[in-house]
């Protein structure tokens, strides 16, 4: 327990100060609870190179579902992109992906790999 | 009638599963290397013939890191694993061997990554897109009765 408390007191200033509203001098019931959420939390942002190409996947395909993962632990070498657009209505699964891999041509000569996973939205 | 086609002796696990993996690969994969490598040509009208002469080299057509009965990538691995699971019969080529149609069918193909697998001279797709038309049914539709081994 002491361990962990400790853990928490050794979050570096600039990822709390980005966060704003926590005071970090001794640790009072508040700020341990926050720290503790901050700590545990995953990241619920997108590395940049994620938030680059779901922008881009975003602006041009109008998806109705997408996740851009960075499989390679944020070093930005292979990704897994779901997406869920109208736009793949009636193409093969070879167009779909093609679609997808020529919006990304210049992310893709970074990259070591890329899984694109498409589907359609179901019918309402 | 049933034939002894290999022994391990001992309970060695790990090689009865690469055995029975290459004995499965063995019987299903044909591998058409030699063909390909006995008419080089370096001129990229050559190129697109012999890309094309390949991927038409059998009805189904894996291009894979590796061979059937040694697959040199994860991926490639799978791929062979889910043909020789559905007893499909194929040719492949090991893109590793030829670095000439390694980046050449990536272009010809317009496709980025290995492996590739092609049916009827059609590009299908890679791994996760065999392993939907596998759960789906579309692929054992493609693949024509000629080619499920007995």
């Amino acid at each position: 327990m002491l361990s962990y408390f400790g853990r928490l007191l050794r979050i570096p200033q600039p990822c709390v100060a980005a966060a704003g509203r926590f005071v970090f001098d001794a640790p009072t019931a508040t700020n341990i609870v926050a720290r503790r959420l901050l700590s545990v939390t995953p990241s619920l942002r997108m590395t940049d190179g994620e938030q680059q190409i779901y922008n881009k996947l975003s602006q041009e395909l109008q998806p109705t579902k997408l996740t851009v993962s960075d499989a390679s632990g944020g070093c930005g070498s292979m990704y897994v992109v779901e997406i869920e657009a109208e736009c793949f209505r009636g193409l093969t699964r070879v167009k779909q992906t093609k679609m997808v891999n020529n919006l990304l041509k210049e992310e893709i000569k970074d990259m070591h790999g890329m899984r694109v996973l498409c589907s359609v939205p179901s019918e309402q | 009638k049933e034939k002894v086609v290999g022994r391990i002796n001992g309970v060695k696990i790990a090689e009865l599963v690469d055995e029975v993996n290459k004995k499965c690969a063995e019987a299903n994969g044909v591998s058409v290397q030699q063909a390909a490598s006995a008419s080089q040509s370096k001129l990229e009208q050559d190129l697109n013939t012999r890309l094309k002469d390949l991927i038409e080299s059998a009805p189904v057509m894996l291009f894979i890191k590796g061979t059937a009965a040694q697959p040199r990538c994860g991926f490639s691995k799978q791929i062979i694993g889910l043909m020789n699971e559905h007893n499909i019969k194929y040719g492949y080529f090991d893109i590793l061997k030829d670095e000439e149609v390694r980046q050449g069918l990536k272009e010809y193909s317009d496709w980025p990554t290995y492996p590739q697998l092609y049916i009827d001279g059609e590009l299908v797709g890679g791994l996760d897109i065999v392993k939907e038309m596998i759960s789906s049914g579309e692929l054992m539709d493609m693949v024509s009765k000629e080619s499920i081994a007995a």
